[in-house]
């Protein structure tokens, strides 16, 4: 066992410190040592999307990234989402949007959708359904995970112009 | 068609686990963390068919860091003729023990040969990689045509025809006779790919063997009870010693039914004295996983002048994998469902081949097969100057109508999905422009019944808490809430309801089979009634009177009412508690048929097509939730339109899995399809109180030929072979 | 008398026969009365991989199902689904 790393790094607007191997991906870090499990692994190589996480201020698949390159960052989890108890409009648009239906891609999606309406405030569908193609989702068919993202940017960023 | 109104049946309530869900607090089964936990690994064979000579595991377990290894020495022999019985279909416990770990030979590449459990899951898979393992290679045989071939090599001493594990044949009228009365008859061989249901969280178990000789186990499962009796069946202890506890799960689709790695990870935790989590890789799905069969097809249909199908035959060779069950009996009772057919008769053959065993995958063995039909009819049509609709329309099974297999039809919704889909908008509008085509086809699937139980307790506050066993994969908490809720004149957000362990709840059958919210919402109503019954019991006792009625959430006698709240909070008093359990096992079953209208472009150049508009049409019997009834529709019609145009496993002539990832084995992506419109016919099924068909399959039945016959319209080719890519559709 | 249907490939025990009326109040009573009449037929009839179905319906309760004297009797192929 090779020897471990001491992190710092700001999860969720929180000061967090972790110990890893120098091997561990950043999904392993936040599921396994932090416990943050919220941020799911489909595929552990990239394709999936499921373990998408913002990393400063880009969102990356965390499957890909080492834990130790999280030193000095600032991540945010599907856990970081909500203000409190209130669910973000996301969150809320997918609930009532069916938007979800086994749920595991949904914590991906969510984080990635949340970068899309910070970038596109009114994105069209085409937009939106080209920032999602990194996630996938193999029960929904997406028509539902489309409209209720739009249906979010509205909510939070009233009707376009 | 549906008339009832209801208070809740028909609504859209937010699911009772979507906050959870939402929110990343819902426990799926790779996110359980155990005091001393330790993490496994399995080691799998390179090889796609090879006699085992040696294995060595000393290695492995001098490794620093490993609790304990396992192979199949470490497992009970399975007694060569031992059926276990799941209540879902009956398998051979070799074949099932066989598949777990192989021993003797390994049947395909990926099959499970060792495991590993060790203090993480990087140590582990460093000493698996440590096992040494002799094999002598054997030749191997990958499609069904050829493991049907005189010469093929042989996998299984044990099976009476070579490869050919199971017969089907179905007969029915004078075949020859039927096909004279022909004026066009027209003959189609198809081919299908391996393809995968690609759920995204990869399949997980833990287990803990208390040195008490108890089993404890957490995983993502269709079925705690399935896979509860599986393990025991594979550890050959009792049912009574094994508790499955079912995580929330992250897509199924059929292909969580099956257990893996559930009595590998109990036999590792016997070990090592410690619980042990076994987590699958991606590449570990596609190749130690069930995929659903690849197949060949060869259909024949005649039609007289009228548009009437006078004669259908149909032979059917699906490869079943490593062990035999290759759903060739559903595609050979499916390939001329949809349609009153005199003179029929229908040959499958379920053929064993070096590839992973094959598991079902919604409607299983039921695409490949309405392929065929579906394309058949389609040129039929064209042939005679028909509408393809109308010719569907000319032949629909009804009410009564005999299938091949030999029932007859109870009510079913042919003709009304068929209707709607010629009503449809979709339907009637023109096409974009050039390359362009439009398919439609149809299909049909059983469902299922088997049992369910769950309990409803009445709290003092009026709500109601509802404990259940069917893993919700789709908002089935919610689903089940709402029969409970209109029974008892509640608001589904009045249903608590909780999906307990296999101790803690009446036997239930898996979330599969399109089940759950007919079979389960079935207990519930049960339930839901006895509920009613007491709570009357109680009001009378307050009253003092013999007869109390009860309609929309009010208990009424002589001009005395009860809320169900006011009631529920003077039970206390009127003799305690109220707490009703119901089990069910029904007959009533009603068969959904679902057909699909599909627009596609072709670009002449690159053999590219894009899906332009796509309409799901579906009979629901009744559609309890109408937003996860449409969920069902869309999700069934997007893998649908996947398996058409690009998934396939592809294997090298060695039977290596050569695209074992997602970015290889391309499923479709938000950018590839457009909204997916749906109409949901509603046919209720006179079997359940609220008409309840059930929705999770069918859906997957018509996109195959309607996607084949749309690429038909839009390049005049009739392609043979799925998936259509572009390679297919250029012809390279 | 139920009608009991004979599977296509069960028909090479009955000399080709597609279907027989028997007398019996259950399916078990049909099966034991056929059996009298195709000795060995009932282990071709009673099989794992086969669901009986009566009047249109498959039975969860196999041999046990009440049967009437107009009532039809299949063996088809059992099914879960996924
Ligand atoms: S788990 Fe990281 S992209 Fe799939
Ligand atoms: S909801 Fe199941 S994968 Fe998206």
């Amino acid at each position: 066992m090779s020897v471990k790393v001491q992190v710092q790094t700001t999860i969720n607007n929180e000061p967090v410190e972790f110990l890893c191997e120098p091997r561990q991906s950043l999904l392993e870090c936040l599921r396994d040592i932090v416990g943050l499990t919220g941020t799911k692994e489909g595929c552990g190589d990239g394709n999936c999307g499921s373990c998408t996480v913002k990393l400063g201020d880009r969102i990356v698949t965390s499957c890909l990234v080492l834990g130790v390159e999280a030193a000095g960052e600032s991540i945010t989890t599907v856990e970081g989402l909500a203000h409190g108890s209130t669910l973000h409009p996301l969150q809320k648009a997918f609930l009532d949007h069916a938007a979800l239906q086994c749920g595991i891609c949904t914590p991906g999606f969510l984080i990635a959708a949340d970068a899309l309406l910070q970038k596109h405030p009114h994105p069209t569908e085409e937009q939106t359904r080209f920032w999602l193609s990194n996630n996938l989702c193999r029960c929904t068919g997406y028509d539902k995970i489309v409209r209720a993202v739009q249906a979010a940017a509205i909510e939070i960023n009233g009707a376009a112009q | 068609m549906s008339t009832t109104t209801y208070n809740v049946i028909g609504t859209r309530p937010v699911r009772h686990d979507g906050a959870d869900k939402v929110t990343g607090r819902a426990l799926y089964g790779a996110d359980l963390q155990l005091a001393r936990m330790i993490h496994g690994a399995v080691l799998r064979s390179p090889h796609a068919h090879a006699r085992i000579l040696r294995i060595d595991t000393s290695k492995a377990e001098a490794f620093p860091g490993v609790f304990a290894v396992v192979t199949a020495a470490d497992f009970p022999e399975a007694p060569a003729d031992k059926i276990v019985d799941f209540g879902e279909g009956d398998t051979m416990l070799s074949s099932l023990r066989g598949n777990i770990l192989a021993s003797g030979k390994v049947l395909y590449s990926g099959h499970a040969v060792a495991a590993v459990a060790a203090v993480n899951a990087h140590v582990a898979a460093e000493a698996a990689a440590l096992i040494e393992v002799d094999y002598e290679p054997l030749p191997c045989v990958l499609t069904a045509p050829e493991a049907m071939a005189p010469g093929a090599p042989i996998l299984h001493d044990d099976l009476p025809n070579g490869n050919v594990a199971e017969l089907i044949r179905y007969e029915m009228g004078d075949l020859d006779a039927g096909f004279a009365e022909a004026t066009v008859i027209v003959e189609r061989e198809l081919d299908t790919a391996t393809v995968h249901q690609g759920y995204i969280e990869p399949q997980n178990a833990t287990a803990f063997w208390s040195s008490d000789g108890r089993i404890h186990i957490w995983c993502s499962t269709q079925g705690s009870f399935v896979a509860r009796d599986a393990s025991a069946a594979v550890l050959d202890v009792p049912v009574s010693q094994v508790k499955v506890t079912p995580m929330e799960i992250g897509g199924g689709f059929g292909g969580k039914i099956n257990v893996y790695l559930e009595p590998v990870a109990a036999m590792l935790s016997k070990k090592a004295g410690r619980p042990v989590k076994l987590v699958m890789s991606r590449r570990d799905v596609f190749t130690g996983t069930g995929p659903t069969p690849g197949s060949r097809v060869r259909v024949k249909i005649g039609v007289n002048d009228a548009g009437k199908i006078t004669a259908a035959q149909a032979w059917l060779a699906y490869e079943a994998g490593a062990y035999p069950g290759a759903m060739v009996g559903p595609g050979a009772m499916t390939v001329f469902a949809c349609y009153d057919i005199p003179n029929v008769l229908i040959e499958g053959f379920d053929v064993v081949v070096n590839k992973p065993s094959t598991a079902a995958y919604r409607a299983p063995g039921a695409p490949n097969s309405a392929l065929a039909t579906e394309t058949v009819l389609d040129e039929i049509a064209e042939k005679l100057g028909l509408d393809p609709l109308e010719l569907r329309l000319r032949n629909a099974a009804q009410e009564g109508t005999r299938r091949a297999d030999g029932p007859r039809y109870k009510r079913i919704g042919c003709i009304e999905v068929l209707e709607a889909m010629k009503a449809s908008p979709h339907y009637n509008a023109p096409l974009p422009g050039p390359n362009c085509g439009r398919g439609v086809a149809i299909g049909f699937w059983f469902n299922a019944g088997l049992p369910s139980s769950a309990t409803l307790s009445v709290n003092a506050d009026g709500t109601v808490n509802l404990i259940e066993g069917s893993t919700d994969i789709g908002g089935s908490r919610t689903s089940l809430s709402m029969q409970a809720a209109e029974v008892l004149g509640l608001r589904a957000e009045d249903i608590h309801p909780t999906i307990v362990d296999t101790d803690s709840v009446g036997y239930t059958g898996v979330t599969g089979g399109s089940r759950t919210t007919f079979s389960t919402g079935l207990a519930v109503h049960d339930a839901a009634q006895i509920v009613v019954e007491q709570m009357k019991a109680r009001a009378a006792r307050l009253w003092a009177v013999d007869e109390v009625a009860f309609s929309n959430g009010v208990f009424s006698a002589n001009g005395q009412s009860f809320t169900f709240a006011e009631l529920a909070a003077q039970l206390g008093a009127t003799g305690g508690p109220v707490s009703c359990s119901a089990t069910v096992n029904p007959k009533g079953v009603g068969g959904s048929i679902a057909g699909l209208i599909i627009d596609v472009k072709v670009d002449p150049e690159t053999g590219k097509t894009d899906v332009l508009r796509v309409t799901s049409v579906q009979d629901a019997g009744k559609a309890i939730h109408p937003a996860y009834v449409e969920g069902q529709m869309q999700g069934g019609t997007a893998q649908g339109i996947g398996w058409a145009l690009n998934e396939e496993y592809f294997m090298d002539t060695a039977g290596d899995m050569r695209n074992g990832s997602y970015l290889d084995y391309r499923m479709p992506t938000a950018l590839d399809l457009p909204m997916i419109e749906t109409i949901i016919v509603e046919v209720p099924n006179p079997g359940h109180p609220f008409g309840v068909r059930g929705v999770g399959e069918a859906n997957i039945v018509p996109p195959l030929a309607a996607v084949a016959n749309a690429l038909y319209r839009a390049t005049g080719k009739r392609l043979n072979r799925v998936p259509m890519n572009p390679a297919t559709i250029l012809g390279l | 008398m139920a009608t009991v249907f004979f599977p296509t490939l069960v028909r090479q025990q009955t000399g080709g026969l597609a279907q027989i009326e028997v007398p019996g109040a259950t399916v078990g009573e049909l099966i034991i009365a056929i059996e009298a009449r195709f000795p060995g037929i009932s282990k071709h009839l009673l099989r794992p991989n086969l669901a009986i179905s009566v009047d249109d319906e498959v039975t969860p309760l196999g041999v046990l199902e009440p049967v009437r004297p107009d009532s039809e009797v299949h063996f088809i192929a059992a099914i879960s689904g996924g």
